[in-house]
């Protein structure tokens, strides 16, 4: 058709800039080892080799830098790179999947950005552009999904003019910081114990060193605060065990409560979801923007999850399960981090799916569900019990165990269900943070009915829903269903599916 | 049981070729000759390492090996029953778990037909249905005659055939 496409375009100069910062302090690092090694010579010498490593490190970036090009020609995409062997790589618009652009700090700092042009092989870097200016990757995405949709120059031109990609959802500050306040967390907590559990020794302080030195000479290893408050007459402080349990929990309430906001904020400041010809364009981060297009055809399934203080005030969390590389494991979007039921259901609109209906509405498994699960928590209730707390306790302790177990058991239960409407089947489950996956009948891949020894012998059976992007980990489930109606349901789904597979 | 009982509606299951029994009994004394094998060779390590006498652990190995290769392979044998439906080709099979799965013609990528040496010498072949799920993305029917997985595969090619024009 027309002449092979032309790679002639370098990536950005700045590129060279960015792998220098990346190295340097890996050459730092190295010297110490470095030392370690040339203990003879002097440290001017040690920093002069390291500086050399550094330096010709940099020589050979510049060779592969300046040996890089890459063109968009009519019909494919190509990317010229390497030394001495030179690799052609030319990817047809059509295979194209997606085109990302993310933009880490540094790269902001100097107003550039990295291109991931993916077609769903394997290799992840298969069409990666690092990197290059921030309006030439803007050209380059839009160029290469207009490409990839069939149209020519002067449409291109056109359509740009129209373009207004209206928001489908954006996240200001209000919402931010309520997102972080749900997403409490004392992860925070648990690495600062695990750093002290480590490090401690290496620390400038000891913490209970401390301690004593507030204390002055007094040693604390049997800190009582009575006796701390006594002694300075703080009469009121005989409230101080209520006192000090509140501020404790109230700590850690603080630094959950940061913990959670702050992480919102690295991850989902500036979102924005907009609504573009293939599929829904999501820009969002603090300091790694990243812009990712998740084409509408690939995705498989939504998933809507809550926790309960999310629940509690009527938000919800959605999620896009979107086709992996070539039926890998696929990966799940999230186009909402904190949304109203109208705002989902407004967004669902445009991938036509609809809102899960009320828990009522669900299909309940069968009962033996929670029996066989009690069974399951029991067995290891009694194991715990037989191998620790026979040795100190009374038998009826290990009985008190099995509540909880039971209890458990009982929530899953009711809290798990299916509901097939008339395109979608809808499957919620979990206790805490719940969740509901919303898929159309016609992205079913497979259905298998699987029946363990202990289900047969209470005639139960689980449906297994495959789509093409589920996780193999977890697929769509529905649980424990009377066998018989399992295979209603099977089959019900197949007729559903019928006619509307391609 | 009641409930293993298909549907009135539903074609009856097909059983797989009596050869895979055959297939199925050689998989399992392969596997046991390697089992008692092994336990022979780590009894006699241990016999040689301590004072024990191993000599029971290797025969006890080879006795249950024996049952079962006779009972075993006739059971999974008759565990494993397929039905072709109208759009779907369904797969059952599992002794302890029942697995049964419907893979709907539509959702066929590819289709393979597979023949290991011990199938190529009993006359059977494996039809092999990828799907692009990644659950169960690959379903297996093995314990065909050669002409019934061909004339399968042909069937479900030609459904695809048809569905895409």
């Amino acid at each position: 058709m027309n002449e092979p496409a032309a790679a002639d375009r370098p990536l950005h100069p700045v590129a060279l800039l960015l792998t220098f910062l990346r190295r340097a302090p890996e050459f730092v690092l190295g010297i110490p080892a470095l030392a370690y090694f040339v203990a003879d010579a002097g440290m001017e010498v040690v920093v002069l080799l390291a500086a050399a490593g550094l330096a010709l490190s940099m020589c050979f970036a510049w060779l592969t830098w300046s040996r890089f090009r890459y063109g968009a020609g009519e019909e494919e995409f190509v990317i010229e790179s390497g030394v001495l062997s030179r690799n052609r790589r030319a990817i047809p618009y059509e295979r194209v999947q997606d085109v990302s652009i993310t933009r880490p700090l540094l790269a902001r700092l100097f107003g550039v950005a990295v291109i991931a042009i993916e077609t769903g092989s394997g290799d992840k870097n298969e069409g990666l552009l690092d990197c290059v200016g921030l309006a030439e990757a803007e050209r380059l995405r839009d160029l290469i999904r207009r490409r990839k949709s069939g149209m020519r120059q002067g449409e291109i031109a056109a359509e740009r003019e129209t373009e207004a990609e209206p928001a489908l959802f954006a996240m200001g500050g209000g919402r931010l910081l309520l997102a972080g306040l749900f997403n409490f967390s004392l992860v925070f907590l648990a690495v600062l114990g695990a750093i002290a559990q480590n490090f401690g020794g290496w620390l400038p302080f000891d913490a209970m060193d401390l301690v004593d030195r507030i204390d002055g000479v007094r040693p604390v290893t049997a800190f009582n605060p009575y006796d701390y408050v006594a002694e300075r007459g703080m009469e009121w402080a005989r409230l101080f065990p209520i006192f000090w349990i509140v501020a404790s929990v109230g700590g850690l309430l603080l630094v959950g409560m940061i913990t959670g906001i702050v992480r919102s904020f690295v991850r989902d400041y500036g979102f924005l979801l907009t609504r573009t010809e293939a599929g829904l364009r999501r820009q969002r981060g603090l300091f790694t923007r990243t812009d990712v297009v998740i084409p509408l055809r690939r995705v498989q399934a939504a998933i809507f999850s809550t926790g309960p203080t999310r629940l509690l005030f009527g938000w919800k969390e959605l999620a896009l399960q979107s086709l992996g590389d070539d039926g890998k494991e696929g990966s799940n979007h999230v186009v909402i981090p904190l949304g109203r039921p109208t705002e989902c259901a407004a967004l669902l609109e445009q991938i036509a799916l609809v809102l899960p209906p009320e828990p009522a509405g669900f299909v309940r498994p069968s009962p033996r569900f929670a029996v066989r699960r009690a069974f399951a928590y029991s067995v290891v209730v009694i194991a715990v019990f037989v191998g620790s707390i026979a040795a100190i306790g009374p038998i009826w302790l290990g009985l008190l165990a099995l509540g909880p177990a039971i209890a458990l058991a009982w929530l899953q239960w009711r809290h798990h269900g299916h509901l097939l409407a008339d395109g979608e089947l809808f499957v919620r489950h979990g206790v805490w943070r719940q969740r509901c996956s919303v898929m159309a009948c016609a992205k079913v891949q497979s259905l298998t009915i699987r029946r363990g020894p202990i289900q047969r012998v209470l005639g139960l059976a689980t449906l297994i829903v495959a789509t093409a992007g589920a996780s193999t980990l977890s697929p769509v489930a529905v649980i424990d269903l009377d066998a018989r109606r399992a295979r209603e349901l099977r089959d019900a789904l197949l007729d559903r599916a019928h006619g509307s597979w391609l | 049981m009641n409930d293993e009982a298909p549907a009135p509606d539903q074609p009856m299951p097909m059983p797989l070729d009596p050869r895979y029994r055959t297939v199925l009994r050689i998989r399992t004394a392969i596997a046991a000759i390697v089992l008692t094998g092994a336990a022979a060779l780590g009894a006699l390590v241990v016999a040689a390492a301590t004072e024990w006498d191993t000599g029971a652990a290797p025969i006890a190995v080879a006795l249950v090996s024996l049952i079962a290769i006779i009972v075993l392979p006739g059971r999974r044998y008759r565990r494993w029953s397929y039905v072709e439906r109208d759009e779907a080709l369904q797969v059952a099979h599992g002794l302890l778990v029942r697995v049964e799965t419907v893979v709907p013609f539509g959702r066929v990528q590819h289709i393979d037909i597979a023949r290991g040496p011990i199938e190529r010498a009993c006359g059977v072949a494996t039809l092999v249905l990828h799907t692009a799920g990644s659950h169960n993305s690959v379903v297996r029917l093995p314990g065909l005659a050669v002409d019934a997985a061909e004339r399968m595969r042909g069937g479900i090619r030609e459904h695809i055939r048809r569905e895409t024009q």
